[in-house]
């Protein structure tokens, strides 16, 4: 059985798992004409992090951005939680538990870091819990909890980075993608913010990380892909990744 | 971004020009050239329907020729978009009307083909165009003297027999084009009638001037203030509103400051009514007077009741209307509406123009009708016409000559025009 | 002084109606970077439907008499609620198709929309002005020389009210902040859950209903609606959303009133005939030194 699913909640329908927290079967994306990925088949577990690395252009923000719909694929199939979600809308598939933090950053500038935070809750209405998980993002990031009043766009390059992740934490996600968190960051700011994706995940949200930073990514995941030219290149666990001369050479920057 | 820039900016460029061909012309713009032909007028079913493959040809000699079972084409420029449609499709109406009532020429059909003129330059040579490549015989029109003055280039060009029944600026006809006539009265007749009347009569010392920007309320309210510190008076400013726009406050703050005893407006009904009410909101309490262009009921119903008072000059009218009323008649019976401003002349018009095609027109041996254009012409300028709008005669220069008329002044009593001279 | 008080008073009257008009360029332009160039006729459509209103309570009641505050009010939301429904149906029949388009298309496409309903109106019309029944006195407050009549006060006071309602609408509410987000980046904002096509239609609704709102209130100070009244405010008013900075909500009000009030200004100065080089020369001014407008922000690398 391969992709033929007739019904857009049809249970999706590939060999292996069932249980498989989300599940891109032969997906084909990309723009207009071009084809950005060629089939790209990967799945993650419920509690997973997963790493998605690769070279610049290998295709993984554009997985990304099929996943959470704002691309939508010319083939294959999506699945989350049991459902299939390639032919819904980006702004319905938030809803059912998929939040984005897309690459750079991309902070509304001219809201409040407040308003973006609560941007990220825009689709929930449980002003309680809002206000709860709001109290909870400003805990992880005392950063940003100085600097609620301030426009997005004033915010240091970490701090934005702080914000995204914040805001796509209020969307409450069981599913968080991430894209490069750390890109252009400090060192020392690269550990904090890997210690909170950590916690993140510890506090119960699967995570499908992209990272450049392969090392770092390969250290906090369980399981990673290895992109190239829009394919798989390569499937493993982190440590088997990690010994693969593949990654070493290319990834690692190790001889 | 970038793009979005060069999109603003061109939208600005974009509504920049139109508002700079907007203040050039009289106030209407290129933007209603594309508007529906007919538009606002019921009765006329030949609206817009002429513009099937020309059938007469245009022969080298300078002639034209109907052939056998086609219809005699009149185009008629005016316009039938824009706020002066209220003065231009009547004008339409009674052409078509003078049209229907002649019924054939020699066995010939005769057809309007009614163009949109916009009122302005740009579209009224557009309309002009268009009429040529029709095939028409003759064009009344086009109705605004600015349309006229561009108009002119093209219709003198193809040797066009064109007479206008509303183009009233002493420019139009100062260009000196053989083969343009005008039932319409030259402004400077009017304007100086009206600064007569305003100067001796009502004993007004002190006026503001007001236009609208457009050829004739421009020309006339010059020929008026030439006329009146000629005789002694004073014209404290000038000023001018622009045709389309509802609220001229700061324009009548200035008047207000100027303290005049009359304005005197050059324009057409929908500013004239807008402008009379604001003034009379100011508190401003100065007599009005305006023209031809208001000279209509609907600047008295426009006004709200703030045009009563007013004196409004209607140009030279025939002492004798025993004509013009049986034309009244005929007009409310066919439209069921009063004959407005510019009618009786647009009769007049139509009639010159199809007296003298039956005068010129020959039958050829193939049955064709051939209409020479030069000798069509010849025969308007020799015309001797007693019409509705009083007797024509033309000058040599295609103005009206000033024969068994008076200028007539109404003014606003109880809600109607009165006549007062 | 006093003239010129009376002159400031007049520039602010007429300022209020460019800068509601203003917002909806400004809105639009916002989340779609497109200019309506039909959005002035959105307000001549309000002054039509205000007309209509007002004029069928004259003829089929006293209540113009008896109730004016309702009959205006009924009027204005009537409106409103016209030209929201054609705004929506403009923006799903003209531009969402076009969307994808070179940038030029849907400009055409509003240009096209805006020729066809002042000709609807021209033929409804039969080019006839329709002249407002007397609802409100024609009587002014006077003070020395200066004189305001009731309407104007009423004009001004709404477009402040509006102008404040709007703000507050932008700044506090949950759709205000959607239609923020959208304006800034409309993939991001899709990925926060909110529905762009839904909030794109919201800020067309928003734009018109203050147009057909002013729409009304302008007609019954002038008391009379053309089918071609419209387009010289519309082009005043996207002046006065450049001049302010377009996609700015603040730099629209602002650009209204500054527009408003250089009008009245110049016009002792250089005569009516003169005021609109005034505006333009104003308007190339400002998108030579300062292209993103007085009040507008510089637009940063991402936008
Ligand atoms: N908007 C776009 N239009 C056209 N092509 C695009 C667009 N965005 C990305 N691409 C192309 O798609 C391919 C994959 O891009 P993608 O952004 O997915 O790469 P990536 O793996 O995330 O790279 P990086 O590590 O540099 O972020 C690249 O060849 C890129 O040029
Ligand atoms: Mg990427």
């Amino acid at each position: 059985m391969s992709g033929e699913a007739t019904s857009a909640v049809a249970p999706s329908a590939s060999a292996g798992a069932p249980s498989a927290h989300l599940r891109l079967d032969g997906v084909v994306s990309g723009y207009g004409q071009i084809k950005a990925i060629k089939g790209i088949s990967l799945h993650v577990e419920t509690g997973e992090v997963v790493a998605l690395i690769g070279a610049n252009g290998a295709g993984k923000s554009t997985t990304l951005r099929t996943i959470s719909g704002l691309l939508r694929p010319s083939a294959g199939e999506i699945s989350f939680e049991g459902k299939r979600i390639d032919r819904v809308a980006a702004h319905d598939i938030v809803r059912m538990g998929i939040s984005h933090a897309p690459e750079g950053r991309a902070i509304f500038g001219r809201l409040s870091v407040l308003e973006n935070l609560r941007l990220g809750a825009y689709q929930r209405n449980a002003r309680a819990e809002i206000e709860q998980d709001l109290e909870r993002v400003l805990t992880l990031f005392p950063r940003l909890r100085e600097r609620v009043k301030q426009d997005g766009g004033t915010l240091s390059g970490g701090e934005q980075q702080m914000l995204a992740i914040a805001r796509a934490l209020m969307a409450r996600p069981r599913l968080l993608l991430l894209d490069e968190p750390s890109m252009g960051l400090s060192p020392v700011l690269v550990e904090t913010i890997f210690r909170t994706v950590i916690e993140i995940n510890r506090a119960g949200t699967t995570i499908l990380l992209v990272e450049q930073n392969a090392a770092m990514a390969l250290q906090v995941a369980r399981r990673g892909y290895v992109l190239e030219s829009g394919a798989v290149a390569l499937e493993a666990s982190a440590a088997e990744l990690r010994a693969s001369d593949l990654v070493r050479k290319t990834y690692l920057g190790e001889a | 971004m970038k793009i979005g820039k060069r999109a603003l900016l061109l939208a600005a460029m974009l509504a920049t020009l139109t508002m700079v061909l907007a203040a050039c012309s009289s106030g209407t713009s290129s933007k209603d050239k594309t508007a529906t032909a007919g538009a606002g007028g019921a009765k006329t079913p030949a609206a817009g329907a002429t513009t099937a493959a020309t059938k007469a040809a245009t022969g080298a000699a300078g002639s034209i020729t109907v052939k056998k079972g086609d219809k005699i084409k009149i185009g008629i420029s005016t316009t039938l978009t824009t706020d002066n449609a209220e003065l231009g499709i009547p004008i339409r109406d009674a052409a078509l009307l003078a049209i229907k009532t002649k019924g054939t020429i020699k066995g010939f059909g005769i057809e309007g083909d009614p163009q949109d003129d916009g009122c302005a330059g740009p579209a009224s040579v557009t309309a002009a165009n268009k009429l040529i490549a029709d095939g028409v015989v003759a064009v009344i029109g086009p109705m605004c003297s600015g349309g006229a003055v561009a108009a002119l280039d093209p219709l003198s060009g193809a040797n066009m027999l064109t007479v206008s029944a509303s183009a009233t600026n002493p420019s139009v006809t100062a260009q000196g084009k053989k083969n343009f006539f005008r039932t319409a009265w030259n402004d400077a007749t009017q304007g100086a009638e009206m600064a007569k009347y305003a100067y001796t009569t009502l004993g007004k010392k002190n006026v503001v001037l007001v236009n609208d920007q457009s050829t004739y309320g421009k020309g006339l309210m010059d020929v008026f203030k030439a006329s009146f510190t000629a005789a002694g008076g004073k014209v404290a400013s000038e000023e001018a509103v622009t045709v389309g726009e509802k609220d001229f406050g700061p324009t009548v703050t200035k008047i207000k400051g100027e303290s005049p005893d009359l304005v005197v407006f050059g324009g057409f009904i929908a500013e004239g009514a807008v402008l009379v009410r604001q003034l009379k909101d100011a508190g401003v309490t100065a007599s009005f007077m305006g023209a031809d262009g208001i000279a209509d009921q609907k600047y008295i119903d426009q006004s709200g009741g703030a045009a009563e008072g007013s004196y409004v000059s209607r140009g030279p009218k025939p002492t004798d209307t025993k004509l013009y009323d049986a034309f009244a008649a005929a007009y409310k019976a066919e439209y069921k509406k009063d004959a407005g401003q510019f009618t009786e002349q647009a009769t007049d018009a139509t009639n010159i123009v199809l007296a003298a095609i039956e005068k010129v027109a020959t039958v050829d041996g193939s049955g064709n009708l051939v209409i020479d254009r030069q000798k069509l012409i010849d025969a308007v300028a020799a015309t001797s016409y007693a019409g509705a709008s009083g007797q024509i005669d033309f000058d040599a220069k295609g103005d009206r000559k000033v024969v068994g008329a008076v200028n007539e002044i109404d003014q606003v009593k109880s809600g109607k025009l009165t006549r007062i001279q | 002084m006093q003239e010129w008080i009376q002159l400031l008073i007049d520039g602010i009257t007429i300022g209020g109606v460019y800068a509601v008009i203003a917002l909806g360029y400004t809105l639009v332009y916002g989340v779609l970077r497109m200019i309506n160039f039909a959005h002035g006729e959105l307000f001549m459509m309000g002054a039509f439907t205000g007309y209509y209103t007002l004029n069928g309570f004259e003829k089929h009641s006293s209540l113009n008499d008896s109730v004016p505050v309702l009959t205006i009010a009924i009027a204005i939301v009537l409106g409103m609620v016209v030209a929201v429904t054609l705004a929506l149906v403009m923006e799903r029949i003209a531009y969402r198709p076009l969307r994808r388009a070179p940038r030029l298309a849907p400009l055409i496409s509003a240009i096209g929309v805006s020729i066809l309903l002042r000709n609807i109106m021209l033929r409804a019309t039969n080019a006839q002005g329709k002249v407002y029944p007397k609802v409100f006195p024609r009587t002014a407050v006077e003070i020395g020389e200066i004189r305001l009549l009731y309407v104007q006060i009423f004009l001004i006071v709404l477009s402040f009210v509006f102008l404040g309602l709007l703000y507050l609408f932008i700044q506090r509410t949950k759709a205000g902040v959607a239609i923020r987000a959208v304006a800034e980046d409309r993939d991001t904002a899709s990925l926060m859950g909110i529905n762009v096509d839904r909030t794109i239609m919201t800020t067309f609704a928003v734009g018109a209903a203050l147009a057909g709102a002013a729409g009304v209130v302008y007609g019954m100070f002038v008391t009379t609606a053309t089918s071609g009244m419209g387009f010289i405010p519309g082009i005043k008013a996207f002046t006065a959303a450049v001049l302010g900075g377009i996609g700015s909500v603040p730099g629209a009000m602002a650009g209204g009133y500054f527009l408003g009030i250089s009008e009245a200004i110049s016009t002792k100065f250089f005569g009516a005939q003169y005021k609109d080089v005034v505006a333009f020369v104003l308007l190339v001014a400002v998108l030579i030194f300062r292209p993103w407008g007085l009040f507008g922000k510089r637009e940063d690398k991402r936008a």
